[in-house]
């Protein structure tokens, strides 16, 4: 964990001319862009005009087919070569910057920007239980030891499959955030769950969540002393003294705290000495957006990012180890 | 007469729903307080082990030894009460987390193998009363909310079930068991 003041000086240090050196090159490339940007719109114009004289009078009905190739002909001269530029960009930040600033918070994690948490990590979460996963897909895996606890999180984005009213197939998003796999501290058998409560009322969050473990373990509900945490959480869990042995008073304020400081209401689970945690923040993380420029503020948020995520731990005193 | 029959067989049903409701939650209560005698018993049998593994190097701090020694004797003896039964236990948990406390300052206890793996249990122990004395406080309260409340009431006093006492948590159990190593 790095404060704000440990950060700017780091910056001002060690990234401030990698940060200048890949904005002189994002200022380069902007004439290229502006150019094909220029072809684009001149390629549609022209176009338009060819599909206007062909199809005069049928113009309306090969509507769609038009709008199919106006959308070809902007990517063909512009997107194309934006998503190229894009790609490059991200590339050298994912391959030297990030990794320098990862470092920087906590050398002994691991980068890997095209990995992800595997799909049996998110299962064994039995967190969405109830969707079906049948798009599974991230990047910006960081992992390895933050003190003694194992921790690997990265960004997910997962989907699933339905059919609408009409019988046409479309996407849900079941989660779209960061995932996270740690050791937890205290050993234990059998499995517990915490899922916000969408609604307060107790009534209807009875109906809410899973009611058996991925094994078909019956789950029962929970009711813990802290008032606040009861209202945020709808708790399921095999047992009832595991459950009050891993939420312990100081942990469950340790839990409202991170939640007040992310901004995020957590979902996590315990299973087997495992503890799974998934924060819905539904925005990309570690990203670079081309519109943006590359300063010390695009730095800040990704640093922001490994430092909410690293925060945890500490929060959670995940480090305590009870166990040598 | 139907309709007789009807309330008669309705009536019936009810009382069979709630009895059964009474027998289950007075056994939620009887069952985690089994659940507090089982580590209770785990931690006194624990403790000779630990008063020998520390009683040669605490030269200064007789005091906390002396009191968590006393603690257990009083639970040794035959036909104890209830109470002192209770209040011997409280106390073994507020003197326990002192005395692992004060062993840090003999960093040759801290390096015997032995007493490591007696912390580890106690902690371990301790932890798991505490949760086990919450959950026990959790049933106590749906079983006296429910024979306290209309119709739950009726029943509870018809078939003779009375309200059951919580245990009052200690300073310890308020926090974590926290022990550094």
């Amino acid at each position: 964990m790095r404060t704000n003041e440990e950060f700017n000086h780091f910056y001002a240090q060690e990234l401030h001319a990698q940060t200048q050196r890949l904005e002189r090159q994002r200022d380069d490339n902007k004439p290229a862009l502006t150019k094909h940007r220029n072809q684009s719109i001149i390629a549609s114009v022209i176009y338009l005009i060819i599909v206007f004289i062909l199809f005069k009078s049928s113009i309306f009905s090969v509507f769609p087919l038009v709008i199919v190739g106006l959308v070809a002909v902007v990517f063909v001269f512009y997107f194309r070569h934006v998503n190229k530029f894009q790609k490059k960009m991200n590339d050298q930040i994912k391959s030297s910057l990030i990794p320098d600033l990862l470092h920087f918070v906590e050398p002994n994690l691991t980068y890997r920007p095209s990995e992800f948490i595997p799909k049996q990590d998110f299962l064994a979460s039995n967190l969405f239980a109830e969707h079906q996963v049948d798009i599974y897909n991230g990047d910006d895996l960081i992992g390895g030891y933050v003190g003694d606890t194992n921790i690997k999180f990265s960004e997910l984005n997962v989907k699933q499959r339905y059919k609408d009213s009409e019988g046409e197939t479309k996407e849900k998003t079941t989660f779209k955030g960061l995932f996270f796999v740690m050791d937890f501290n205290k050993s234990f058998e059998g499995s517990l769950y915490a899922l916000p409560k969408m609604v307060k009322n107790n009534f209807f969050s009875k109906f809410m969540g899973q009611r058996s473990t991925s094994s078909g373990e019956r789950l029962e509900q929970v009711d813990l002393e802290n008032g606040v945490f009861n209202d945020t959480f709808l708790v399921r869990t095999t047992d009832q003294l595991l459950a009050r042995y891993v939420l312990t008073p100081a942990f469950m304020e340790a839990l409202m705290r991170y939640k007040t400081k992310s901004d995020y209401i957590p979902m996590f689970s315990f299973s087997e000495g495992v503890m799974y945690l998934a924060l819905r923040t539904n925005r990309e993380h570690l990203e670079f957006n081309l519109r943006k420029g590359i300063d010390q503020e695009m730095v800040r948020t990704y640093f922001e990012d490994i430092n909410l995520s690293l925060q945890i731990v500490e929060e959670l005193q995940l480090n305590t180890r009870l166990w040598g | 007469m139907e309709i007789l029959l009807i309330l008669l067989i309705a009536l019936i049903a009810i009382t069979i729903l709630f009895y059964n409701k009474l027998v289950k939650l007075s056994l939620k209560v009887k069952e985690s307080n089994a659940s507090i005698d089982v580590m209770y018993k785990q931690r006194f049998d624990t403790l000779p082990n630990l008063i020998q593994a520390v009683k040669g190097y605490m030269k200064h701090e007789q005091g906390v030894l002396e009191n968590v020694t006393k603690m257990r004797n009083i639970l040794a003896t035959p036909g104890i009460s209830e109470e002192e039964k209770h209040h011997a236990n409280q106390v073994l948990s507020q003197e326990l987390p002192k005395l692992l406390a004060v062993a840090e300052n003999y960093p040759e206890l801290q390096a015997s193998q032995n007493f490591l793996h007696l912390q580890q249990t106690i902690v371990h122990l301790e932890e798991n009363i505490a949760a086990a004395r919450r959950t026990y406080n959790a049933m106590v309260n749906a079983y006296n909310t429910f024979i306290k409340s209309f119709p739950g009431v009726l029943f509870a006093s018809v078939f003779g079930y009375k309200e059951s006492v919580l245990i009052e948590a200690t300073a310890e159990e308020r926090q974590n068991v926290r022990v550094e190593f």
